[in-house]
This record gives structure tokens, C-alpha cells and sequence, in this order.
């Protein structure tokens, strides 16, 4: 490379950096002005996916509450599908995203393909002031969008912050299941099954018998909870497995208000929890549950395993041990059939 | 005209000064209460004094405790990598300087971290100093010669010096020393460096050693830098496909290979895993096994013996050109899977769709992070991953 290549390479790199760090503080200063006064805080609402809210967003959350001495009873979380639990104590109220727009409505914003949520919509300020006239908060309310979060922690998800900088902007601790009742008997012992089709696991033929190998294999040791719950509020369709004497599935039996909480607690109850790597995977691992996320392109997952694994690690959360399925399926193996935990996948 | 009503002018003014004297009254109950009440506030504050003294100042030590704290963090995590940087980048310019053969290593630790960091390392640092292959002299061993390409135009093979033995005595020396990698130049590396120069007949030549590159990215491995830092300061290339390796091989072939480590730890119920691994693959593909039957580090091979279908080179492996030869034979084969580390970083490089195998991943996940995003700019071949523990999750829920 010329000197004079290297100039403008770094010249650009300057400039790249420099764009970051005016967005960081343009966050910060939206985040103090979320958080000014005494007023009370609407924290979302959120209606991007598990996998984010899980990993980064109450993290994220719980740092802010911390650094900025926010009293819990400041703070109002506004979240989808009964999650109150995963916000532990730093919130004195929750407030159901359910019982202010309708299931279909969450579906179609997500059919519209903005599933995360980089800015403000008007639906979101919809959501807000239903909420705020529902609790009698009147005009002063301040709002902790959930934009504030992605824009926060873009430049780490692009590669161009730490990891340290997440640690450092974000708590994780343990959570604990909610007290919800599921709404049929579970098996005193079970493995907690979740398979959705993503870009990380594609449902495709392939993909889907080796899916179906590795249930079987773990229906013959363990009755088998499948969470395929039929609600599609997102771009994700839930990859239904046939029913056995030994694999129960909770399809139509979870009331969207509360299909999170009863997951929450279905997978707590868990001996393991298997699924497609995201959503509920990064739950389970803080719940206690040892979990195997599967996926066959990591393309999209890098920055989130790598938080994860040593998040899990640090909070002593259950084994996390990812299963990438993509070179197996290359080999001509298949996981979980026959003698042995790999076998020759007959096609 | 009329006749003043005196007495009730009388009345009137003798009320106007009752009511005055009321209100004087009851001011001055007021400003009583009132000084009575800052008095025995002023009483309370003066008896909680020594308490509210001690709970300021506990409070201010708090402050600046964690203060002082912030200042270590950041001097910790900020700039002490960006002091680190610095010297390392004054380090490799001063080196670089002049016209002298620059000697580069020499390389005395893992596989895995000379084919991901220290290679890419040095084929950015000779193209930010401008130096051309013509002035590096790649130092390393087992025959790594290939790797280089591009970037050293000379390579001198460490066991040509040393014997193996003098040299895993040394490796392990080192680690006893508490310096697992090559964190600095030790009098083992300045012995060899002397020696390959006498051996070329140089008598200066300038050193960029690997510690250069280790100080440079351990901050990246701590969490404490990004990945687009680490990228700024590597350039991954395709490596170049050599002849074919000098061994009866297969048509086609998968290679595998092996070894203990914190990665795939040596248990009897990781040997039977990977051994069902093999023989399974064995029985649809021909394996050729890359072990080899001495080991100058502390991992072993796994050997596997008597499977149907399964070829070892053992017998063709020699110190000197091992590595070499097992890089020929990967380039060649269809497939390659081995323990996660190792030549697993190398095999994408080379064009060949890589199963890399772990149990434990404590120490793989920046690795994993790097490579996968750097085998993604390169256009490498795949690498997945097979987790060894997912496999015994399934098994037995333990």
C-alpha cells in the first residue's frame, strides 16, 4: 500500500470513528434526557424480538437504572407476552403490551419487516399514551425507548466497539421463572423443545429431518415439551414436529398475554432446553437450564455467541453449548439417531 | 350635618387594634415556633453531627474511591492497550527501518496462533512498513515455509538448528515460566535468532518478534479491543496451494487429526466420540489421519488405530517437515476436521471446508469470532463447528 493510500485509509478510519463517537454521545444525551427529572419512565415498549430483549435490552436496562440512581418506582416497563419476570426488581410496574394493541397488530408491524426497533414509530407512541391514559400518568411521562439500546450497541454488533464496552453498559444476572400456571400437567421430568425457522436455521427438508432425529433421540430418554406456540407476532414461524406418545406440544394452549411467562416457566422446569439458536436460547442459559441453541449459518450470531458464552460463564447461568449443524449435515452425519450420538444420515 | 356616633367610633377603633394585636399575636407565635423549631432542628443537627460528619465523609470516600476505581478501569482497559499499541507500532517502524533482513519469529508456539494472528500480523505490518518479501526472513518450524508465501522470501526451519527435543525442553521451560505464549524475546529465541543468522551469513539483521504481535492483541482476547481493531491490523490471505505432498494418498479423501488440549480434553469419553466420529466417516469416505507420534508442546495426538478405512501418515512425519507435509495433504483432501486450534485455523485458508471439534470453548470464542469473520472477507472455505458437549447434553442430560 502507497503512503498515499495509507493517508486516506486512515483519513477514512478517522472519519469512521469519529461518526461513532458522535453517535455514542448523541445516545448518551438522549439517554440523560429519557431519564432527567422526576417523572415517571416508560421503558419501551418492546416489541422487537426475545433473543435482543433477553440479551441486551434488560441488561441494558438494569445498567441504566444503576448508573443514573433510578429508584425502581420511577421506572415502568412496557413489554409483550408477560415478561415481567425477566425484569426482576428494576421496575415497579408492568405493563402488558397485549392488553393495548391486538395480537394481529404486533404481527403485522412485524410482517412489515421492521422487526428491530432503530426508531421511534408511531405506533410505538400509540402504544405509550394507551398505556399512560390506562395508569392515569398524564402528559409527564418520560420515555427509555428501546432505539436508545440499538443505537447504543450497533457499533459493537458491526465489530467497531468491545466487548467490554457492552459489559460495561450492560447487566446480566440470573432470572428467575415467573409464578405463572401453565395451562396443562407437565411431566414431572422433560426436555423444553423450541424449533423456529430463521436465517440462522432454515426450515428446510434437510434441516428439519435432522431436527426430527434429534427429538426422537431425546423422546427416547425424556418426555419432550415442544413450545411450538402457533402465535406469529414476528418474521419467525415456530417449525412444528410431529406429536408423540412421549412429545407434548403447547400449540393453542398459550394466551398471547402471557405466552412468554408460560415459557419462561415450562423451560425453568426443564432438565434441557434445545432450540434454534436465539429467542428463548438466550433465555434458558440464565434460567439455570443447561441449552443447546442449534443453527447451521453463524453468520448473523458471532457477536451475540460471543457475548453469550461469556455472559453465561459469568453469571453461572446453565451450560451453553451450541450445536452448529452445518458441517455434520456436510459429512453426511446426523446427531442424536441410532447407537452413538452420531450416525450416518440416510438419505 | 350629621352627629359623629362616638362610641361606636370608639368600638371600631378599639376592634381595629384588637384585630392587630392579634395578628402581631399571632406573628409572633409564628416567628416563636418558628425559632423554636430551627432550634431544636439546630439541637438534632448538632446531636447528629459527628454521625451526619462521618456519613459525609464515608460518602465522599465512597466517591472518590470509585473514582479512583474509574480512573484504574479505564486506564486498564483504554489506555494501557493504546500505550501497548503504540510501543508495538514504534517497535515494528524501528525495526523496519533501513535496509537490514528483518528476521520474523522466531515462531516457537502454537499452530493455531501462528496461522490466525502472527501470519496475518506480519503480512500487515510488512505492508504498512513497506517492507518486501526480499527483506523477511520467516524463522519457524515443521516445514511452514508455504505459509509465508508472499510475505518471507527466506525461511529458515528451527529444527535445522536445534534438535526437537532441546526444543520441546525449551517450550516447556517456558511455560513454567508462567509465559505460555511468546509474550517476550527469551534467551532461547535470541539463541535461535543468532543462530539461523550465522547460518545465513547475516550479521544484522532486525527481529519482529511474536511478542509484538501477542501484546498487540491480547487486549482484543480480554475483550478490552474490537474486532475491526484486530482487522485494521491483520491482513488474512488465501494461502497457496503447494505440490502435492510425496505420500500415496486417496483419490479423495477426508483429513483428520486430533489432539488433547483444553479444547477436546483427553477422556476415555471424548476417545470413544471421536473415535465413532472417525469410523463413521471412515465408512463413507477414505480418512487420512494427521497424527504424529512425538509432540514438542503439551498436546498430544489421539491416535486411532485398526479402523476400516483410516490411513495414518504417521510413519512419514518427520520434525522437520511436518507441519508442511500435513498442509500439503489438507489442501488436497475433500474435508478436514480436527480438535478446534491448530491447522482447523489454517484449513479455510486453503480452500477446504473445515469441522472444527471442541468440548470445551472457554478459550475458542474470540478465535471462533476472528475467524468467522475473517474467513468471511477472504472468502475462505467453511468452517463449522462440532460441540462435543452438546452431543453428551443429548446423551445423558449431565
Amino acid at each position: 500500500m502507497g503512503a498515499g493510500a495509507r493517508w486516506r485509509s486512515r483519513a477514512h478510519r478517522i472519519g469512521e470513528q469519529c461518526v461513532t463517537w458522535r453517535e455514542e454521545w448523541a445516545v448518551e444525551r438522549d439517554l440523560e434526557n429519557a431519564v432527567s427529572g422526576r417523572a415517571p419512565i416508560v421503558a419501551g415498549p418492546w416489541l422487537s424480538e426475545v433473543g435482543y430483549e433477553v440479551l441486551y435490552w434488560v441488561p441494558f436496562l438494569r445498567w441504566v437504572v444503576a448508573a443514573y440512581r433510578i429508584p425502581s418506582s420511577r421506572l415502568i416497563v412496557m413489554s409483550r407476552g408477560g415478561t415481567e419476570s425477566w425484569y426482576g426488581d428494576i421496575a415497579s410496574q408492568y405493563v402488558e403490551v397485549f392488553d393495548h394493541a391486538a395480537p394481529d397488530e404486533i404481527a403485522a408491524r412485524g410482517g412489515s419487516g421492521v422487526v428491530k426497533q432503530r426508531k421511534v414509530t408511531a405506533f410505538d407512541e400509540q402504544l405509550v399514551e394507551r398505556a399512560c391514559r390506562t395508569l392515569g400518568l398524564g402528559e409527564a411521562v418520560n420515555v427509555l425507548h428501546p432505539s436508545l439500546m440499538f443505537r447504543w450497541l450497533s457499533p459493537f454488533w458491526s465489530g467497531k466497539e468491545t466487548l467490554a464496552f457492552v459489559e460495561r453498559h450492560a447487566r446480566h444476572t440470573r432470572v428467575v421463572a415467573p409464578g405463572v400456571d401453565v395451562p396443562f400437567a407437565l411431566p414431572s421430568e422433560y426436555v423444553a423443545v423450541k424449533f423456529y425457522g430463521a436465517k440462522s436455521l432454515p426450515d428446510e427438508a434437510a434441516i428439519r429431518a435432522q431436527l426430527r432425529t434429534i427429538v426422537d433421540a431425546l423422546a427416547d430418554q425424556s418426555p419432550i415439551v415442544q413450545l411450538d406456540t402457533g402465535l406469529e407476532v414476528d418474521d419467525h414461524t415456530d417449525v412444528r414436529l410431529p406429536e408423540g406418545p412421549r412429545v407434548m406440544s403447547v400449540n393453542g394452549r398459550l394466551d398471547p398475554r402471557t405466552n412468554l411467562a408460560a415459557q419462561t416457566r415450562i423451560i425453568a422446569g426443564a432438565r434441557l432446553f434445545v432450540g434454534t439458536c436465539g429467542s428463548l436460547a438466550w433465555l434458558a442459559p440464565l434460567l439455570g437450564v443447561p441449552t443447546m441453541p442449534v443453527f447451521t449459518d453463524a453468520s448473523f450470531l458471532h457477536a451475540h455467541l460471543h457475548v453469550a458464552r461469556r455472559v453465561y460463564d459469568r453469571v453461572r447461568g446453565g451450560r451453553f453449548s451450541p450445536l452448529d449443524l452445518s458441517g455434520l449435515l456436510d459429512s453426511g452425519l446426523v446427531v442424536g439417531s441410532g447407537a452413538g450420538v452420531v450416525s450416518d444420515r440416510v438419505s | 350635618m350629621r352627629v359623629p356616633n362616638v362610641p361606636r367610633a370608639v368600638i371600631n377603633l378599639a376592634g381595629v387594634r384588637l384585630r392587630r394585636a392579634e395578628r402581631h399575636w399571632r406573628t409572633a407565635e409564628r416567628v416563636l415556633s418558628r425559632v423554636g423549631r430551627q432550634a431544636r432542628r439546630q439541637q438534632e443537627r448538632l446531636a447528629q453531627a459527628p454521625f451526619l460528619a462521618r456519613a459525609g465523609i464515608r460518602r465522599s470516600c465512597a466517591a472518590i474511591e470509585r473514582s479512583r476505581k474509574r480512573m484504574v478501569r479505564f486506564d486498564d482497559h483504554v489506555m494501557a492497550p493504546y500505550r501497548i499499541e503504540r510501543r508495538v507500532k514504534r517497535t515494528l517502524r524501528r525495526e523496519a527501518a533501513g535496509s537490514r533482513p528483518i528476521i520474523v519469529g522466531p515462531w516457537t508456539s502454537e499452530v493455531g496462533y501462528e496461522a490466525l494472528y502472527w501470519i496475518p500480523f506480519v503480512t500487515w505490518a510488512a505492508d504498512r512498513y513497506g517492507v518486501g518479501p526480499d527483506r523477511v526472513i520467516a524463522l519457524s518450524r515443521g516445514g511452514t515455509e508455504a505459509w509465508y508465501h508472499g510475505v518471507a522470501g527466506r525461511y529458515v526451519e528451527i529444527f535445522d538448528l536445534v534438535e526437537p527435543a532441546e526444543f520441546a525442553r525449551q517450550g516447556a521451560a517456558r511455560r513454567e515460566r508462567g509465559d505460555q505464549k511468546q509474550m517476550v524475546l527469551s534467551e532461547f529465541d535470541r539463541e535461535l535468532v543468532r543462530l539461523a543468522t550465522s547460518r545465513m551469513g547475516i550479521r544484522d539483521a532486525a527481529i519482529w518478534h511474536p511478542g509484538l504481535m501477542y501484546q498487540m492483541f491480547r487486549a482484543f482476547w480480554y475483550g478490552d479491543r474490537s474486532l475491526d481493531f484486530l482487522l485494521r491490523h491483520t491482513d488474512f490471505r488465501r494461502v497457496q496451494r503447494s505440490e502435492s505432498p510425496a505420500v500415496l494418498l486417496p483419490p479423495e479423501y477426508v483429513a483428520m487429526k486430533f489432539y488433547t488440549g483444553p479444547a477436546i480434553p483427553n477422556t476415555d469419553a471424548n476417545h470413544t466420540l471421536l473415535h465413532d466420529l472417525v469410523r463413521r466417516v471412515a465408512a463413507r469416505t477414505p480418512v487420512v489421519m494427521l497424527d504424529t507420534s512425538w509432540s514438542v508442546d503439551e498436546h498430544r495426538d489421539y491416535s486411532f488405530e485398526q479402523i476400516p478405512g483410516v490411513t495414518t501418515l504417521r510413519s512419514s512425519m518427520d520434525p522437520k517437515t511436518n507441519l508442511g507435509l500435513q498442509t500439503q495433504v489438507i489442501a488436497g483432501a475433500r474435508q478436514f476436521i480436527g480438535t478446534c486450534g491448530g491447522l482447523t485455523w489454517l484449513a479455510p485458508l486453503l480452500g477446504v471446508d473445515t469441522l472444527a471439534v471442541y468440548e470445551d470453548d472457554r478459550y475458542l470464542t474470540a478465535h471462533l469470532y476472528v475467524a468467522k469473520h475473517a474467513y468471511r472477507r477472504t472468502g475462505s472455505a467453511r468452517l463449522s463447528t462440532f460441540n462435543l458437549k452438546a452431543l453428551r447434553a443429548m446423551e445423558r442430560f449431565s
